[in-house]
């Protein structure tokens, strides 16, 4: 009799969900194909496949593919892609390629709309300063995971040192001198080539030079008549230095040409200042003798992550990404007193508290505001523009996945399959598992210094491997004594100066658009 | 010396045939051409034209915000420059008027007689198409701001006074035109064109279903194009009645559209300047590429005038299709006739002169002789130039030009001349290599001398002929070790943290000699060359053992009963034998050095700084990653000399000592 209960209520409970499914893909009229080409990351598979059957229990019509793409040759792929006739793929990571901006979905068309999967539109599922990012009006990408450049560091050794967290550069330099001489290599960060590239001296770099360089926001913002200008945004911008959000790209519109235009003419922006002989000066003070002296040198982001949790590195710099790493590698060395590297090799060590501080703020001649850091989104999502119906399609897709709903099924999924996060997500309602939540507690959110072009000549004129290459080797000299920070900060005004024609040609703002910065550049 | 005469005057007649035939050709080739250049000149980079039939002028207004007139390519007047891009022109119907809109977020209307204005209307907003109602007494402005933000304003053209303001948010304009009845028509960029009322409110919309790039009224049809290169022609109840396709294969990004007076030639422009045009069956007619973004069009007479982000104004002539076909081909013939008038000038000058004849006539006897041979080779000799020398040439030649990713296109690329060979002696990079690259070749001919030739002594000294092979086989059998995979093991070895040798020095309590092997500056390009030890290269050693084992047993015996031991049998008698051997190893050696770069690549990139920098290393980052190519074709250039120079000196040494000896 039970079980014939059992049997009637089971049936009973299909034939409801079977009917809600009915009753939900009659409700739908989206139909169509949308294929997804991100890159595979640890965990994402599976989450994709959890948001796409949320989503397809919506739309039961709308045919969502995963193509997801090893992170290995996955540039060379998108830009196959991007330049083939009829790409099938919609959404993926286009600026791993040289993709133009022309050929994207503007999300900027759909942030105002009203959400199907919230009660407002879809730029109110989340905090938009931190998803939008670019310059002059454009949108075609939207990220909605957030990390965070910090200092980690080990809480045992410093107990045992006597030093506490630094809240200044003077107080770092003065806690790596007794760190030092109690025997530990005081900082863990990459010091090779692809740091001054993309990595930890970049990151140092373009952080300090924000310090120094607050102010060239009155020079760049887009101002009344100029193309990109927007009265309801600029018209009520006001310049505030206290304020580490006051420069927000949802706050003031950065005019591409008026950048260009202050660089080529060297008046307001150069890499020469006394502010940045100041930042120098710091970074002289603790490069390379704390970090590993000349090895420092050929240390990559592994070998400084193996320093620091073999506990001979007392500090680290890096992403918000290795609070989660740390947990998982804590847990290894509780079981097997091990981890093991992407070699397969064994790297050993102990377990220790982890701790966090902001980035020690700089103080002396030229510095014109507290520092900050770099709080940014990361994985950037785009999609390709084809007809309307289907753009339209994609967006509604993308409203579901950076939605409460969505964003939690695909964070949770992930997470259990050996996933990891950046930091927290920027979707408004979405709740990580307590342990990890625990984790990013004490982070402490600074403001962001990476806004636009606004930092990233700091290191180099951006998107000319030459000028990197060249400023990499002017901070080698430079550390290595070979030069003064004169010569350096020359050779830095002078890189800037060669390598910036090469930026405008691959931009198309021409000498002529340089001189009505007000007009859109055409670049002829 | 008649017969010489006769073939002396056909000469001369198949060269004056040869000229007429070229001036033949150019007049074919002025006749087909469709596209006439108006010879205006306004120093700027225009954006916007229109026309006055009757005057016969054309209103030029630029990027750089001048507005011009002209009449028979003479500018007749120039209106007071203003401070934004001029986008949009708009004649008046009695030709007293033009109206001007300009993205500085104003709409002007000036007096066509001298250029002077008339009214001003700040618009406050980006403006980005203007309309002129039918009595032309309103004015529709289409604008932009921020991210979606549009307006659609309406102005009188009289005292400029705003009688409509209608806001749109989620909506980007793309245009803006009256119809019929003064029906106003907008175009968006999701594709929608829209029949409203100057209210602002929807009466009826078309779906293009494609981002909107341009639209033009012509009559009483509105002409819409779409971002994918079709173009929509619709009624004014917006039906649509005509619709067709640019075939643009080449991904260009659709920009501007025209059409002739006709309505049967359809004019699409695109941003990197290809224009494609159509006739009234869809079919494309003509392409071509301007090198600069197609801005505007107007249609005037028989011809569709345009102009580009450029110092032009061109006229495609659509009257001249019908002909262009056969004025082509009869181009073409004729310059096929000049060259075979050429090739007849040629042999009858040879069969006129007699040395030259003979000597002609020996050298195709020769080649006729060996006729099998001479085509045998030909398809070896075709794939050898496809493949090989083609590249070389080019190389050659590039290495003089500007050629990089930024100047790609023939078009872009520049003669200059030696600047890429000035760069390499004032990069430091290329010359910083030199000194690593002479440290690695004397050290992998010191290693291609020494090891490989002791080995190969050993085992030939061996006796029992399987031992030797065991031994031989086991020295060898290394060689299926791709040299990557070589080389990452001794990334590993060199690794500072899990590295074989700081593991060892740490065992062995030897913690002070631990190092950053790659990493430290002073020791860097030493480790690089101490990669492979103990550099046992199994090429030289199957060389070395090859000619030790062709010496014969009876020099060495001879040698032994001599009294000489197995050291001064080696240094006398058998190490002269080798030197051929030698010779060629160390050619290959010099070569196979000066070529290397993967090594350092795969282990330093060249770094600490530019410590272990390589001259092919550099050319290959300037080909990879900097784009530089004809700076890279400069550097293959050198290398080439200093790979060649030696080779080439050390073999005359040899040829030379061997003829002494």
């Amino acid at each position: 009799m039970a079980k014939k209960l059992w049997s009637m209520l089971l049936i009973i409970a299909m034939l409801m969900s079977a009917f809600a499914m009915t009753s939900v893909a009659e409700g739908s009229d989206l139909s169509g194909t949308i294929t997804i080409g991100m890159q595979a990351r640890p965990g994402t598979e599976i989450a994709w496949k959890e948001v796409i059957k949320a989503y397809n229990a919506i739309h039961p019509n709308v045919n969502v593919v995963l193509d997801l793409k090893p992170a290995e040759g996955y540039a060379e792929w998108i830009s196959t892609v991007t330049h083939s006739e009829n790409p099938q793929v919609d959404i993926a990571e286009f600026d791993w390629g040289d993709y133009t901006s022309a050929k994207m979905i503007d999300w900027a068309d759909y942030l105002d709309m009203d959400s199907p999967y919230s009660d407002g539109t879809w730029a109110e599922q989340f905090d938009e300063s931190g998803v939008l990012s670019g310059i002059s009006g454009n949108l075609e990408k939207v990220s909605f995971f957030s990390t965070q450049v910090m200092w980690m560091y080990n809480k045992e050794i410093f107990e045992k040192v006597g030093v506490e967290a630094p809240k200044t550069w003077d107080e770092l330099v003065a806690v790596c001198e007794k760190l030092y001489a109690a025997g530990y290599q005081p900082i863990a960060i990459d010091g090779n080539y692809e740091s001054y590239a993309s990595m930890g001296m970049s990151w140092l770099a373009q952080i300090y030079n924000d310090q120094v360089s607050r102010s060239l926001i009155n020079v760049i913002r887009a101002q009344e008549g100029d193309f990109c200008y927007d009265p309801d945004i600029d018209g009520v911008w006001e310049y505030n230095p206290e304020d580490p959000w006051n420069d927000d790209v949802t706050k003031v519109t950065q005019n591409l040409v008026r950048i260009v235009k202050a660089l080529y003419e060297g008046e307001t922006w150069r890499m020469d200042t006394p502010g940045l002989k100041t930042v120098w000066s710091n970074f002289a003070k603790v490069f390379p003798k704390y970090a590993g002296g000349e090895a420092w040198f050929a240390t990559d982001t592994e070998a400084s992550g193996n320093a620091f949790y073999q506990g001979k590195a007392a500090m680290m710099v890096n992403g918000g990404w290795e609070i989660v790493n740390y947990m998982r590698t804590m847990e290894e060395f509780k079981a097997t007193g091990y981890i093991e590297n992407e070699n397969g090799e064994k790297v050993e060590g102990n377990v220790f508290t982890l701790g966090t501080f902001p980035m020690p703020t700089m103080e002396g001649e030229g510095i014109e505001a507290k520092v900050r850091t770099i709080e940014v989104p990361t994985i950037g999502m785009m999609a390709l523009s084809k007809s309307q119906e289907h753009n339209d399609l994609v967006a509604d897709f993308m409203m579901f996945y950076s939605s409460k709903e969505g964003m939690s099924i695909y964070v949770t999924s992930m997470l259990e399959n050996g996933g990891s996060v950046d930091g927290p997500s920027y979707v408004f309602g979405v709740e990580y598992p307590e342990n990890v939540a625990a984790a990013f507690e004490n982070v402490e959110y600074i403001g962001n210094a990476q806004k636009g072009y606004l930092n990233v000549f700091a290191k180099g004129v951006p998107l000319i491997d030459e000028s990197g290459r060249e400023f990499y080797n002017d901070c080698y000299e430079y550390f290595m004594g070979k030069i003064t920070i004169d010569e350096m900060l020359a050779r830095s005004q002078a890189n800037l100066e060669k390598y910036l024609p090469f930026l405008m040609q691959g931009l198309g703002i021409s000498e002529q658009d340089i001189q009505n910065p007000a007009n859109a550049p055409v670049g002829y | 010396m008649k017969r010489n005469s006769i073939r002396f005057i056909a000469a001369v007649l198949s060269l004056i045939l040869a000229i007429a035939c070229v001036f033949l050709g150019m007049y074919f080739e002025d006749q087909a051409a469709l596209v006439s250049d108006t010879g205006i000149i306004t120093g700027g980079r225009n954006r916007a034209i229109t026309a006055d039939e009757e005057t016969n002028t054309i209103y030029v207004a630029t990027h750089d915000g001048t507005l011009q007139a002209f009449r028979d390519d003479q500018a007749i007047w120039s209106a007071a420059p203003a401070s934004g891009p001029y986008c949009r022109l708009y004649l008046s119907k009695d030709r007293s008027k033009l109206f001007a809109a300009n993205e500085g977020q104003k709409v002007f209307i000036f007096n066509t007689s001298d250029g002077s204005m008339l009214l001003e209307i700040p618009v406050g907003r980006n403006v980005i198409d203007i309309a002129v109602n039918a009595d032309e007494s309103r004015i529709a402005v289409a604008t932009n701001t921020g991210r979606n933000k549009s307006n659609l304003l309406i102005y009188s053209s009289l005292d400029g006074e705003q009688i409509a303001n209608n806001a749109f948010k989620n909506t980007v304009l793309r245009g803006v035109e009256y119809g019929k009845d003064d029906m106003l028509f907008t175009a968006n960029k999701k594709g929608e064109i829209t029949h409203m009322t100057p209210e602002g409110e929807n009466v009826k919309t078309y779906k293009a279903n494609y981002d909107v790039v341009k639209t033009l009224m012509k009559g009483e049809s509105l002409w819409v194009l779409t971002v994918d290169g079709v173009y929509h022609v619709l009624d004014s109840n917006l039906e649509l009645t005509r619709k067709g396709r640019a075939n643009n294969e080449i991904n260009a990004y659709i920009h501007s559209l025209g059409v002739d007076n006709q309505s049967e030639y359809v004019f699409v422009g695109t941003e990197q300047g290809y224009v494609f045009i159509l006739n009234g069956d869809d079919q494309h007619v003509y392409t071509e590429d301007f090198k600069t973004q197609i801005t505007d069009t107007f249609a005037m007479d028989e011809g569709i005038y345009f102009t580009g982000l450029s110092d032009f104004v061109k006229v495609f002539h659509p009257d001249r299709i019908e002909n262009y076909k056969l004025l082509s081909n009869l181009n073409l013939i004729s310059k096929i006739a000049v060259g075979l008038f050429a090739l007849a000038f040629v042999v009858f000058m040879i069969l006129a002169i007699p040395a030259a004849r003979k000597n002609t006539a020996k050298i195709f006897k020769a080649i006729w002789k060996y006729k099998m041979a001479y085509i045998l080779l030909l398809p070896t000799f075709v794939i050898l130039f496809l493949f090989s020398y083609r590249g070389i040439f080019m190389g050659l030649t590039r290495a003089f030009t500007n050629w990089s990713s930024r100047d790609y296109y023939l078009a872009d690329i520049e003669f200059i001349w030696f600047d890429n060979f000035k760069a390499i002696i004032d990069n430091g990079y290329f010359l910083i290599g030199i000194k690593n690259l002479a440290m690695i070749i004397v050290f992998s001919i010191i290693k291609t001398l020494t090891v490989p030739l002791a080995v190969a002594w050993l085992i030939w000294a061996m006796t029992g002929d399987k031992r030797k092979y065991i031994h031989r086989f086991l020295v060898v059998l290394p060689i299926v070790i791709p040299g990557v995979v070589n080389i990452m093991i001794w990334e590993r070895i060199y690794d500072p943290t899990v590295g074989l040798i700081n593991n060892l020095f740490e065992v062995m309590g030897l913690q002070s000699w631990q190092r950053v092997w790659l990493g430290d500056s002073n020791i860097a390009m030493w480790a690089v060359i101490f990669v492979g030890f103990p550099f046992m290269a199994a090429l030289p050693m199957l060389v070395y053992y090859g000619a030790l084992s062709n010496i014969g047993s009876d020099v060495v015996e001879s040698a032994s009963i001599d009294g000489a031991g197995r050291w001064k049998t080696f240094w006398l008698i058998q190490l002269p034998l080798l030197k051929p051997q030698i010779g060629l190893l160390i050619t290959l050696t010099f070569i196979g050095s000066m070529q290397d770069f993967y090594t350092i690549y795969l282990l330093t990139m060249g770094g600490p700084g530019k410590s272990t920098y390589v001259p092919a290393l550099e050319l290959f980052f300037n080909v990879s990653k900097f784009g530089n190519y004809g700076y890279a074709s400069a550097m293959g250039i050198v290398l080439m000399v200093c790979t060649l120079v030696p080779v080439l000196i050390g073999q005359a040494i040899s040829r030379r000592k061997e003829g002494l000896e």
